[in-house]
C-alpha cells in the first residue's frame, strides 16, 4: 500500500531538483553554524553495502532502475526476516506523515496493539496529514518547540530548511552504524537499494535510514468510467485531449476532468511536450525546466484548460481521490502509477494515463524520480546506547515482500484485516481498510520495504501497473543531476522553486498574465538558478 | 465615567487602598498572571528580530545581525503588499464591520416581546462559536465554484464566476464572513450599555414629541457613546490583526497578492520558510504600530471630551 499521494508530495517531485540529491545536497546554510563545501564530502562517503534478501521470487522480475517486481498473488509461505522483538520495552516517538485518512485511535485499533507487541516497544506516532501546510508546518513547529521525537522523517522535497545545521545540532551521525559493511547487522536495511541511500547523505555523513520508493513518480490516475464517453484516455495530441476533456465538463452535475492541482498539472502536461526532468543536459550544458520552451508550452496549455473550466472549480480542494473514485473528477495526480494497485483504490475503475505527443514533432517523456522519499534520522536526545535498538526496529519495518513481517505490516491481522481466498491469495476486509491501511500509511512513510507491485486479490491490476511502468520506462528520462550536489540548491533551491510555483499558480488561475513567467525565470536565474547550474555543470564534468 | 478625576494629592496611602481593594486585586490575579505569562514574558523573544535565528541553535547560539532583518524586510515587495492588504482590510472592517453590532443592538433593543428578543439573541450568538474552518467551508458550499448558489445560477443560465476565487472580491468576502460570524456576539456589550440608559430620558423625549428615530439619535446613541469610543480605541490597537486562520484557509483560492496580510506573512516566512528573524521583525513592527495607534486614538478621544480607556 504505497499511496504517497498528491500534491504535497511529489508536487514537488516536479521540482526534481529537489527530488534527487535533494536532501543530500542540502548542505550549509546561512545560519553561520554550518560550513559550505559539504557537497564535495558527500560524494565520497561509503554507502551501506547491498545484500539481497532471500525471499520468494516475483512473478514478473523487476528491472534495476525500471519497472518494479510484480507479485500476482502473495507468496505462499512467508519467511521470517527477523528474530525476537527488536524493541527495548520503552516507547519510541516518531514524527511522520500519512497519505490516507487517520487511523482509529486507542485500543479499538488492534493492528497497532499487535504491532507494538511484535516490536516490543510502543510506537508513539505524531502523524501529520497532507492538508494546508502539512508536514513542513508541523516539522518546523516541532523543531522550534525543542521536543524532538526519537525518530524524525526528513522528506527531500517539502522545503525543509537549514537541514545540515539541524542534523548536526540535534541528530546522531549514523555513519558508523550504517556505512559499508556495518549495515549487515541489519539485514533488511542492507536489502535497501544503494541508489536510495544517497538521500541519507549530507555533508559527507549518513544521517538516517533511507525510505526507498519506486522510480516511477507522478502520473495522472484516471477513473476509466469518466472517460468512456470519449473513448478512453489515449489521446493523439494536446488538442485532442483538450477537446475531449471539454466535452466531459458538466457544470450542472458538477463533473470536471481534472483536479485543481495546477503545479502537478503543468508538470505532467510538460511531459507531453518533452520538457526536461528538472534539468536537461546537452553536452555538459544544463537547462532547467523553468527555462524550457516545453514547460512554457505546458503552462500555456494549463491556462487554456483553466479558462475552459477543465479543472475542478475550487482550488482549495484538499483531497481529490474520493471525488475521482466517485466519478465527479476525471483524473488526479498520484505520486506513482502503482497507486492503481493499492488496496484503497481497488474498488473503483482506476487506471493510469501514459504521456503522449502534445503536437506533431514533440517527443513525450516520463520523469523518473530518485527512488527514495528521504530518510529517517535519530534525535540526539536519544541515548547513544539505544541507537542499535532503534535501527533494529527500523530493520523490522523494512522487512521485504514475502516475509511474515511484511505481510503483517502491510495487511494486518489474518482473519480480521485480511482473509485468504480459496486459491491462497489475500483479500482485504472492510476492517482492514479502516484499520490496517490507515495505520500502515504513516509507518511505511518513515521506513518501508524495497518497492514492489502487488494488488491483494486483483492480479489484473498488478499486471496493468507493470504494463504502464514498461510503457513509461520506454520513454523515461532521468534527472541528469541525480546524485550530484550543489550548495546553492541546498541554500536556496526550496525557496526559489516555491516562488516559481506561486507564480505558476497565479498564472494558471488567471491572476497574472502568461507574460509574467519570463520575468519570474529571470529572477529565478539571478537569485540562484544560474549559480546552481554552474555548480551542477562542474559536478557533472567531474562525474 | 466621571470627567473630573479626584485630586491626586488627597488619595489615601497605598496600604489603606490595598486593604480596601484587596478582593478586587485578588480577582484580577489570574488575569494578570495570564498577561505576564503569555504576553509580557514572550516579549523578550523579540530579540530574535535582531538575530539570524535558528530554533535548534537557540537564542545564545544564533548569530546577531543587528538591524539587517529590518533592512531586508523593508526591501521585500511582498512585505509591503502584505502591509497594504492589511491596511485595506482594516479600513473596510472599520467602516463595515465595526458599526454592524451597534445597528443590530439597536434593532434588538427595539423589539418589544422579551421572548422574541431572547430567542433572536441566542440565534445571532451562535455563529461566534463556530470555528473558521466550519465558517469558510459553509461559505464554500454556498458561494464556491462548485457551490449551491453558483450551481443554481448556472442552471438558470447565469454565469457568475467563482466568488470565492475572485481576488478583487476577497476583502469584501472576508469582511462579510466576519460580519456573519461575529456581529451577534458583538452586540452583548452594546445591549448592556443600552440597558443602562435611564428610561426617564426616553419618556421625556417622547413627551416632547420625539419619534423612535429621534429617540435613538438623541437619547440612545449619546448614552452609549463612551462605550462606542472605548471599543473603537481598543479596536484600533488591534486593527492590524485582520484575521489569520480565516485568511490562511482561503489564501490558495485567490493567491498571495490579494490575501497576504502581516500575520500570514509572519507565519509563512517564519514558521514555514524558517526565516524567523525577519518575520519576527515584521511582527515587532506590527506591534509598535498598534501601540502607537492606541496612544493616538486615546489622545484623540480626550480631545473630543471622552475619557477613552485611560487618562
Amino acid at each position: 500500500m504505497s499511496t504517497l499521494n498528491r500534491r504535497g508530495f511529489l508536487g514537488v517531485a516536479a521540482a526534481g531538483t529537489l527530488s534527487a540529491a535533494g536532501l543530500a545536497s542540502l548542505t550549509a546554510c546561512g545560519s553561520g553554524a554550518a560550513t559550505s563545501g559539504g557537497a564535495a564530502k558527500s560524494a565520497k562517503v561509503k554507502l551501506p553495502d547491498f545484500v539481497a534478501a532471500k525471499t520468494a521470487a516475483p512473478d514478473i522480475a523487476g528491472v534495476s532502475g525500471g519497472p518494479d517486481p510484480v507479485y500476482l498473488r502473495y507468496p505462499a509461505n512467508p519467511v521470517k526476516a527477523t528474530s525476537g522483538a527488536p524493541g527495548d520495552g520503552k516507547p519510541i516517538s516518531v514524527l511522520t506523515e500519512t497519505w490516507v485518512q487517520p487511523a482509529p485511535s486507542g485500543s479499538s485499533n488492534q493492528y497497532m496493539t499487535e504491532l507494538n507487541k511484535r516490536l516490543g516497544s510502543k510506537l508513539d506516532l505524531t502523524v501529520t496529514q497532507d492538508v494546508g501546510d502539512g508536514y513542513l508546518g508541523k516539522f518546523n513547529s516541532i523543531i522550534a518547540g525543542g521536543q524532538i521525537p526519537d525518530l524524525v522523517w526528513f522528506p527531500p522535497n517539502q522545503g525543509l530548511q537549514k537541514v545540515p545545521a539541524l542534523l548536526q545540532a540535534k541528530f546522531h551521525d549514523l555513519t558508523p552504524y550504517l556505512s559499508g559493511s556495518a549495515v549487515r547487522k541489519y539485514p533488511n536495511l542492507a536489502n535497501l537499494p544503494t541508489y536510495a541511500w544517497k538521500t541519507s547523505v549530507v555533508d559527507g555523513r549518513i544521517w538516517g535510514v533511507t525510505v526507498a520508493q519506486s522510480h516511477f513518480g507522478q502520473t495522472y490516475i484516471v477513473n476509466s468510467d469518466f472517460w468512456k464517453k470519449v473513448g478512453g484516455t489515449t489521446f493523439s495530441s494536446a488538442d485532442d485531449f483538450f477537446n475531449k476533456a471539454k466535452e466531459l465538463v458538466d457544470q450542472r452535475t458538477k463533473k470536471y476532468p481534472l483536479e485543481p492541482a495546477y503545479i502537478n498539472a503543468v508538470h505532467l502536461f510538460s511531459e507531453w511536450w518533452g520538457a526536461p526532468n528538472s534539468w536537461a543536459d546537452k553536452g555538459g550544458k544544463l537547462t532547467h525546466m523553468f527555462e524550457s520552451d516545453e514547460y512554457f508550452a505546458a503552462l500555456e496549455f494549463a491556462v487554456k484548460c483553466f479558462k475552459a473550466n477543465l479543472f475542478w472549480p475550487d482550488a482549495t480542494l484538499a483531497n481529490a481521490n474520493p471525488k475521482v473514485a466517485g466519478g465527479q473528477i476525471g483524473a488526479y495526480v498520484e505520486s506513482m502509477p502503482k497507486a492503481i494497485s493499492t488496496a484503497d483504490n481497488l474498488s473503483w475503475p482506476a487506471d493510469a494515463m501514459v504521456p503522449f505527443a502534445a503536437e506533431s514533432g514533440s517527443k513525450p517523456n516520463f520523469h523518473l524520480n530518485y527512488g527514495s522519499i528521504g530518510f529517517t534520522a535519530i534525535s540526539n536526545g536519544v541515548d547513544k546506547a539505544r541507537i542499535p535498538t532503534l535501527l533494529k526496529v527500523m530493520d523490522y519495518l523494512a522487512a521485504p515482500m514475502g516475509t511474515e513481517e511484511n505481510l503483517f505490516l502491510t495487511y494486518g491481522i489474518e482473519g480480521r484485516d485480511y482473509k485468504r481466498t480459496s486459491s491462497g491469495d489475500l483479500t482485504i476486509t472492510a476492517k482492514g481498510q479502516a484499520e490496517a491501511v490507515t495505520s500502515f500509511s504513516p509507518i511505511q512513510n518513515f521506513t518501508q520495504a524495497p518497492p514492489y507491485v502487488y494488488a491483494p486479490g486483483a492480479p489484473a491490476r498488478a499486471k496493468r501497473v507493470n504494463e504502464v511502468q514498461k510503457q513509461l520506462h520506454a520513454m523515461a528520462i532521468e534527472n541528469p543531476v541525480n546524485g550530484l550536489y550543489s550548495d546553492t540548491n541546498t541554500n536556496k533551491g526550496a525557496t526559489l522553486t516555491q516562488n516559481m510555483y506561486d507564480l505558476l499558480n497565479d498564472i494558471v488561475a488567471g491572476r497574472k498574465p502568461l507574460s509574467a513567467w519570463k520575468g519570474g525565470v529571470k529572477t529565478w536565474r539571478s537569485q540562484g538558478g544560474d549559480q546552481m547550474r554552474s555548480e551542477y555543470e562542474k559536478a557533472l564534468a567531474k562525474s | 465615567m466621571a470627567q473630573s478625576a479626584a485630586p491626586r494629592a488627597s488619595r489615601p496611602p497605598l496600604r489603606v487602598r490595598f486593604r480596601r481593594d484587596r478582593t478586587l486585586l485578588f480577582l484580577c490575579l489570574p488575569g494578570v498572571l495570564y498577561f505576564v505569562l503569555f504576553c509580557y514574558i514572550p516579549l523578550a523573544g523579540n530579540i530574535v528580530a535582531f538575530q539570524d535565528y535558528a530554533p535548534f541553535l537557540g537564542f545564545s547560539g544564533s548569530p546577531w545581525t543587528g538591524m539587517t532583518n529590518f533592512v531586508q524586510l523593508m526591501q521585500q515587495a511582498d512585505f509591503w503588499s502584505a502591509v497594504v492588504n492589511t491596511l485595506e482590510i482594516a479600513a473596510i472592517q472599520l467602516v463595515l464591520y465595526f458599526p454592524a453590532p451597534i445597528a443590530l443592538a439597536l434593532l434588538l433593543n427595539s423589539l418589544v416581546s422579551e421572548r422574541v428578543k431572547k430567542s433572536i439573541q441566542t440565534v445571532v450568538y451562535l455563529p461566534h462559536f463556530l470555528s473558521w474552518v466550519v465558517v469558510v467551508a459553509m461559505f464554500q458550499q454556498v458561494l464556491g465554484g462548485a457551490g449551491t448558489l453558483t450551481g443554481f445560477l448556472e442552471n438558470h443560465g447565469l454565469q457568475t464566476g467563482n466568488i470565492m476565487a475572485d481576488p478583487s472580491l476577497f476583502k469584501l468576502l472576508i469582511t462579510s464572513q466576519s460580519i456573519w460570524k461575529d456581529t451577534g456576539w458583538g452586540t452583548i456589550i452594546f445591549l448592556a450599555s443600552i440597558a443602562s440608559v435611564p428610561t426617564d430620558l426616553y419618556e421625556s423625549a417622547a413627551m416632547d414629541g420625539a419619534g423612535p428615530w429621534r429617540r435613538i439619535w438623541h437619547v440612545t446613541l449619546p448614552g452609549i457613546r463612551p462605550v462606542i469610543i472605548m471599543l473603537l480605541i481598543m479596536r484600533l490597537g488591534d486593527v492590524l490583526t485582520v484575521g489569520f486562520e480565516q485568511i490562511i484557509l482561503q489564501r490558495d483560492a485567490v493567491g498571495a497578492d490579494a490575501s497576504e496580510v502581516i500575520d500570514t506573512y509572519v507565519y509563512y516566512h517564519g514558521v514555514i520558510n524558517g526565516d524567523w528573524g525577519m518575520s519576527t521583525a515584521a511582527g515587532l513592527m506590527k506591534g509598535i504600530i498598534g501601540f502607537a495607534l492606541i496612544l493616538s486614538a486615546n489622545k484623540l478621544a480626550h480631545r473630543f471630551g471622552e475619557s477613552g480607556i485611560y487618562r
